[in-house]
């Protein structure tokens, strides 16, 4: 690209193109074949691939007179971003991010997604934040209406340039490890999320998945998942079944049971995908005496928030509901279980979207890592780490470990649940790599996103665990990655499918609960490592 | 010609304050932002864990590094510690000049003004202190302006402005430096400032180019609250009240107050699952099931 300004322009081919020898390499360690597969011409005629031949849009193109309403429309949506009635949650940040910016591309660096793709221009962290600077500035700016490219206002908003940004917007997963590097403190996380949210609150244009399958279904049905308090039960009642079959014990796991000290919110995708991982909380909580319960109300069984992905209305409408939930069992606290996002939301920007009078903030909101390590160090269970004497690390959740600083109590968990084969990735802790899957990317499943999701997004990830286990990958031991969270593990699951790591390294994943209860004494080993749990 | 000189010497000063304050307000006036912290922060753990990683964290107290917050940022002031250990365009050591450049540059005009009210203090002992300053000034603008226009990346990102302002910083280190090679330039220099406190500024026994660059030099004052120049001071918001705040909200606190405010804005989106003119509070009871 010559100049920033082309990206308004209508091109025959995408700005740019991925090739396999550009991406950031993943020999010695795996011959990788082509798999960005060309697109059938039946495709690119019915849909937009004009960011970089990837598009998680299914949108069919729209007339010329709808285009015109659009980019209204967008501008329209710019404005409301920067007034402080229609965007108090996040005025501030995104407005000093996209003023004070200078422009020394020291994030660049932190991205995996830039890192991973080559160095792709258009994946810079920046890039995009420019994109909608420049756009302000021209349209919104007095400087920029009279100096026009002089100050940078040189990028027109057309339909083509907002086609673009919306499909960019989604080639960012949130991860801030960007915001780490930046010496001014801008937040190009953030800008990326209020690009998403602008096209959705204002244009109504959001992924299938996070929208319409996501937020609009979670509200309707219950759970993102489809799954209603009926299929819940029934679910409930199965691992309830298994847990006998695997530990000969008898666990009746608490639903909707007033009074208790806590409510537990998992994923609701954890019940369908991973119900051993409910099945490990039920058995440790079960074991530890915990004084918890589950809940069967709509919504109260699926604590995902995928509003903190792209939409402040949506956030505050399931977060309120699950207070609520919690608010009518009477518990004293609401606890996270393995879920990122979920943590953030609740924890840290929950914080704020409520007084601090109101009784559903009284709701004491916690991570269920410090509760887990608690009960771990508490001598109540027995503990045998030789349970675990395989090769064992453990990938961050940016939102639990950067975003919110629970950064030791799961490493704690697992330096002493294991015959000292713990190790640590690099980088970690807040420095981490996000797992590529993050902001609802483990999710989207539309048009060829997949694709480039698997082939970039998840590079520096995989190349990370690669080296990690690198002087044992040959070995015919399993390998075990832990992750603390729903959507990194989706992520996690991808990884292995696309790069064929269980086949070929027998490396396998699992939250960290199941870790734990496969060290408990007195129960059989809970892990099966020679299977993907799924 | 000499009024006009005193008047832009006096005013530019009071315009650079005023208009940091006026910034600081504008920018203190924008709503209260949902937390949104970043780990680490200095004045928590050094391996970035926070008080959320404790049970029951709300009825505890925690302790706060207050030094670290003061010492994190004069580490980026001083040392740009995330420009060295970070960028990878080598923008570093013509940064550190640059900055260190203006550093001294105002410890210079510091001096001047306490030799003004003290006439122990020898401005001579110190006439190094602006060498250094315009030498590292002109080194570190013209490594950035090359910078900026030979490395294909960081060109396509800077704009006629950036370069202004670099060419600015240029021109002010410059003339600085060319009125530092004159034999007498301290004594101009202090009777230029004590001119100007005295109101009666005698140009004839000032050379031309210590005018102009102090001239340069105030019109940079008034320039910076009103320009890119103010990125420094807005680490203020950037840094330690939004990356740095993980304060949680107390019961009848000010930030309570305003919550209980701004949940009555009305919300002007259009989105199809919105329900416009209503309150965010209203929305968000609402889920709005039969959307649009």
């Amino acid at each position: 690209m010559k100049a920033l300004r082309d990206f308004s322009r209508e091109t025959k081919d995408p700005l740019v193109e991925i090739k396999l020898q550009d991406l950031v390499s993943l020999s010695p360690y795996i011959n990788e074949e082509d798999g960005l597969k060309d697109l059938s011409n039946e495709l690119k005629e019915k849909y937009k691939f004009s960011l970089d031949g990837f598009s998680g849009f299914p949108f069919p193109e729209p007339s010329e007179e709808e285009k015109e309403k659009i980019v209204k429309k967008f501008l329209s949506a710019v404005e409301k971003l920067l007034n402080p009635e229609s965007n108090w949650t996040f005025l501030k940040p995104f407005s000093l991010s996209l003023k004070y910016c200078v422009k020394c591309n020291t994030c660049a660096e932190a991205c995996h997604v830039y890192v991973g793709s080559g160095k792709k221009e258009i994946y810079r962290p920046n890039f995009r934040s420019e994109i909608l600077r420049r756009i302000y500035k021209r349209y919104f700016t007095a400087s920029g209406k009279l100096l026009k490219s002089f100050v940078g206002a040189d990028i027109e908003a057309t339909y083509t340039a907002i086609r673009r940004l919306l499909e960019l917007a989604y080639r960012c997963t949130l991860c801030r490890r960007c915001v780490l590097y930046c010496p001014v403190g801008i937040d190009n996380g953030l800008i990326a999320r209020e690009i998403r949210k602008l096209f959705s609150q204002e244009l109504g244009m959001a992924p299938v998945e996070v929208y319409k399958k996501g937020t609009r279904l979670h509200l309707k049905a219950g759970s993102s998942t489809g799954m209603g308090p009926n299929a819940f039960k029934d679910i409930i009642k199965f691992i309830e079944e298994e847990i006998g079959e695997k530990t000969g014990r008898k666990i009746k796991i608490p639903v909707d049971k007033k009074g208790a000290d806590i409510l537990l919110l998992h994923n609701g995708g954890e019940y369908l995908a991973w119900p051993d991982h409910i099945a490990a909380f039920a058995i440790l909580f079960d074991l530890a005496g915990v004084n918890y319960t589950l809940s069967s109300e709509t919504l109260g069984y699926d604590g995902v928030n995928y509003g903190a992905w792209y939409d402040d209305v949506e956030l505050a409408r399931v977060g309120l509901r699950h207070l609520q939930i919690a608010h009518d069992l009477g518990v004293k606290k609401l606890v996270i279980g393995e879920c990122g996002h979920s943590h953030k939301v609740y924890t840290v920007i929950f914080d704020r979207i409520l007084p601090a009078s109101s009784p559903l903030w009284n709701i004491q909101r916690e991570s269920c890592l410090p509760l887990m390590w608690e009960i771990v160090k508490s001598g109540k269970i027995k503990f045998d780490p030789n349970r675990n004497n395989f090769p064992i690390t453990m990938h961050d959740s940016c939102n639990i470990v950067r975003l919110m600083g629970i950064v030791n109590p799961q490493r704690q968990i697992l330096k002493a649940l294991t015959p000292g084969t713990f190790r640590e990735m690099t980088p970690n802790r807040s420095y981490n790599y996000c797992c590529g899957g993050g902001s609802g990317f483990a999710i989207i499943r539309s048009l060829n996103f997949p694709i480039w999701r698997n082939k970039v997004s998840l590079r520096m990830k995989t190349k990370q665990i690669l080296e990690t286990f690198n002087d044992v990958l040959e070995k015919d031991t399993p390998k075990l990655v832990v992750a603390t969270c729903s959507n990194c593990k989706g992520a996690l699951r991808d990884m292995i499918h696309t790069y064929g790591l269980f086949d070929k390294f027998k490396i396998n994943y699992s939250g960290l609960a199941e870790v734990i209860v496969n060290a408990i004494a007195e129960l059989p080993p809970f892990l099966n490592l020679e299977e993907l749990p799924e | 010609m000499e009024k006009l000189i005193i008047l832009l010497a006096l005013f530019s000063p009071v315009i650079l304050i005023a208009g940091v304050i006026f910034k600081f307000y504008q920018i203190s006036k924008i709503p209260l932002n949902v937390r949104w912290e970043i780990y680490p922060v200095p004045h928590g753990k050094k391996d970035g864990g926070s008080y959320l990683e404790e049970t029951d964290w709300i009825s505890k107290e925690h302790k706060k590094n207050t030094i670290a917050e003061i010492t994190e940022p004069l580490k980026e002031i001083f040392y740009l510690h995330r420009v060295k250990k970070f960028n990878t365009y080598g923008l570093w050591l013509w940064s550190m000049a640059l900055h260190w450049g203006l550093w001294l540059m105002f410890l210079w005009i510091f001096f001047i003004i306490i030799a003004q009210f003290t006439e122990s203090f020898n401005l001579s002992n110190f006439a190094f202190v602006p060498y250094f300053a315009y030498f590292l000034g002109i080194i570190g603008s013209t490594g950035l302006i090359l910078k900026r226009l030979l490395n294909r990346e960081l060109k396509l990102y800077t704009s006629g402005i950036d370069y202004f302002n670099l060419f600015f910083l240029l021109s002010i280190f410059s003339t600085g430096f060319l009125m530092a090679t004159k034999e007498n330039f301290v004594n101009e220099n202090f009777a230029y400032v004590n001119g100007i406190a005295n109101l009666n500024l005698a140009l004839s026994e000032i050379s031309i180019i210590t005018i102009i660059h102090f001239v340069l030099f105030e019109i940079f004052l008034i320039y910076i609250p009103f320009s890119r120049f103010f990125h420094g001071p807005v680490k203020f918001f950037t840094f330690h009240k939004i990356l740095w705040n993980d304060e949680y909200q107390k019961k009848a606190s000010s930030e309570e107050r305003k919550i209980m405010q701004q949940l009555n804005s009305k919300v002007k989106w259009a989105g199809p699952h919105i329900l416009p003119e209503q309150s965010w509070l209203d929305n968000a009871k609402n889920t709005n099931l039969n959307e649009k």
